[in-house]
């Protein structure tokens, strides 16, 4: 008995073997092809990623480089952002994040938006500052807007919780003319708040 | 009488039993205090109900903004049989924008859920949650001095895409296709396994083609020599033609091929020792030995 079983798993010990032996050579040809196609792949991952590097550090050396909205990646479209921006090209900076929806990583976006807001922030201080207050809110109003959508994407982000709050004092959130609510206070939706720079009269 | 007051009872279970019941509604609510500018809460309600009662998936709370600074960012919704209960939990993930000058107290409004059952609908009331909000920064900033450079929190800086996992992954990529690459190597005896001794034929079969491609007669007796090689290396001593019932007995492998093998010996013989080379010269063609060649190598594939 116990010697019939063993005969028997050592028959089909070496039935596997034989198996094993018959489908050896077409297993390491597929294996071998399927490895080297994802290592193409990967190098080819690599190579664009170095492509970008460059792209990114010619930006930031001020090179004007026109960028695929659609088809860059999320940093490549951060550093495009940075340098218009930084060159106050509005309209291209609108466009650039109206494409930035597409962005796969949303703590990105986040800060991409909230340096958009800061931009806009900085511009409205500037109109406050020249007493030229009709151009500062609505500014202010499409920034906060910004930061909204930015800590949506990203809860957690403390700059830009601190940007919004400044934002938020320049011009406050009303209920009203969101939406219904409390007591709309008499001197709402147009005042500025007074602990903007160069605004001291506001000083309670 | 009495059959009528058990009819009525009977009925009234019936009744109960067929309209929608919300036996409790339990809240596991989050800190009410210490939210700033932007942070989420998630509070989780337990509706218990009948077996059979649904949720009405309209009467929930609609996702997205609830009022100017509050807003629901999703719902959770899933239920478990708890006895002869079914409890209906529900997360839900609110988002404030509120931002105070001083500590304030917020409400979230209290809501009302309707549950339909078999017969009839119920509603589960969520209670209000309030909570205190903080700010973030002085009633009256300090002015020394500001600019709206440090006014704000700087913007965030630009940083390079990493490739560091897809380098590790491509490495290990690279790594596995040499090791493949090693091991075919070896299954087909190539360099460096060319002299591998458990391949005689495979060697011999890139010898033959080698050697019947420099054509001419030199070429094909350098071929039957490179397979004369091969069976004796394969056999482990000088291989004669008489010797080839003896190889193939402890080489079942090559049993396949017996009939090409015995003509293959036969040929050889003639070639090197015999006559009738020049008066047969097709016996055994060059295509035909090549053919031979990789079957062997096929079969000492197959059995080593």
């Amino acid at each position: 008995m116990e010697r019939s079983q063993s005969a028997f798993i050592a028959q089909a010990r070496a039935a596997l073997v034989a198996a094993w032996r018959k489908v050896r050579l077409p297993a390491l040809v597929v294996a071998l092809a399927a490895s080297v196609a994802a290592l193409a792949a990967l190098t080819w991952q690599i190579l664009e990623v170095r492509r970008d590097n460059a792209t990114i550090a010619a930006l930031k050396a001020g090179e004007d480089i026109p960028v695929d909205l659609r088809k860059a990646s999320d940093e490549v479209l951060f550093a495009r952002s940075e340098f218009l921006i930084a060159r106050d090209r509005r309209e291209e900076a609108q466009a650039l994040l109206d494409a930035s929806s597409s962005m796969d990583d949303p703590k990105l976006r986040a800060r991409l938006l909230a340096n958009h807001a800061n931009a806009r922030i900085r511009s409205a201080i500037a109109f406050v500052e020249r007493g030229d207050q009709d151009k500062a809110i609505p500014m202010t109003r499409l920034a906060k807007d910004e930061y909204r959508l930015a800590l949506r994407l990203d809860p957690e982000a403390w700059d830009i919780k601190y940007n919004f709050d400044v934002a938020m004092r320049i011009v406050r959130d009303f209920p009203g003319y969101d939406q219904e609510g409390e007591d709309i206070p008499p001197d709402a939706p147009k005042r500025l708040w007074t602990d903007l720079p160069g605004v001291p009269k506001g000083l309670p | 009488m009495v059959r009528a007051l058990l009819a009525a009872l009977i009925l009234g279970a019936f009744a109960q039993h067929a309209a929608a019941e919300v036996r409790s509604v339990r809240m596991i609510e989050p800190r009410p205090f210490g939210y700033f500018l932007g942070d989420t809460l998630q509070r989780t309600v337990e509706i218990e109900t009948g077996l059979e009662d649904e949720i009405v998936p309209a009467s929930l709370p609609r996702v997205g903004p609830s009022n100017y600074w509050l807003e629901l960012r999703g719902i959770e919704q899933h239920a478990v049989r708890r006895g002869d209960a079914r409890v209906h939990i529900l997360k839900l993930t609110y988002q404030m924008f509120y931002a105070p000058i001083d500590p304030r107290k917020q409400t979230i409004p209290a809501a009302e859920i309707a549950v339909r059952g078999a017969g009839g609908a119920a509603t589960a009331t969520i209670p209000a949650f309030t909570f205190l909000m903080s700010p973030l920064r002085e009633i009256f900033p300090e002015k020394s001095g500001e600019t709206a450079e440090t006014f704000l929190r700087p913007d965030y800086p630009n940083g390079l895409r990493r490739s560091g996992a897809t380098r590790t992954f491509a490495l290990i990529m690279a790594a596995l296709s040499l090791g493949l690459l090693a091991l075919l190597a070896r299954e087909l005896a190539w360099w460096p396994f060319h002299r591998r001794p458990a391949r005689p034929f495979s060697r011999a079969t890139r010898e033959i083609g080698r050697a019947l491609a420099q054509g001419g007669s030199e070429g094909y007796r350098a071929a039957l020599l490179a397979l004369h090689r091969a069976f004796d290396a394969a056999a482990g001593r000088r291989l004669m033609a008489a010797d080839v019932d003896a190889f193939l007995g402890t080489h079942p492998e090559h049993g396949d091929a017996r009939m090409a093998v015995d003509r293959f010996f036969r040929a050889s013989h003639a070639v090197f020792f015999g006559e009738g080379r020049r008066s047969n010269p097709d016996t055994f063609g060059a295509v035909e030995l090549k053919e031979l060649a990789a079957n062997l190598a096929r079969q000492e594939r197959a059995s080593r």
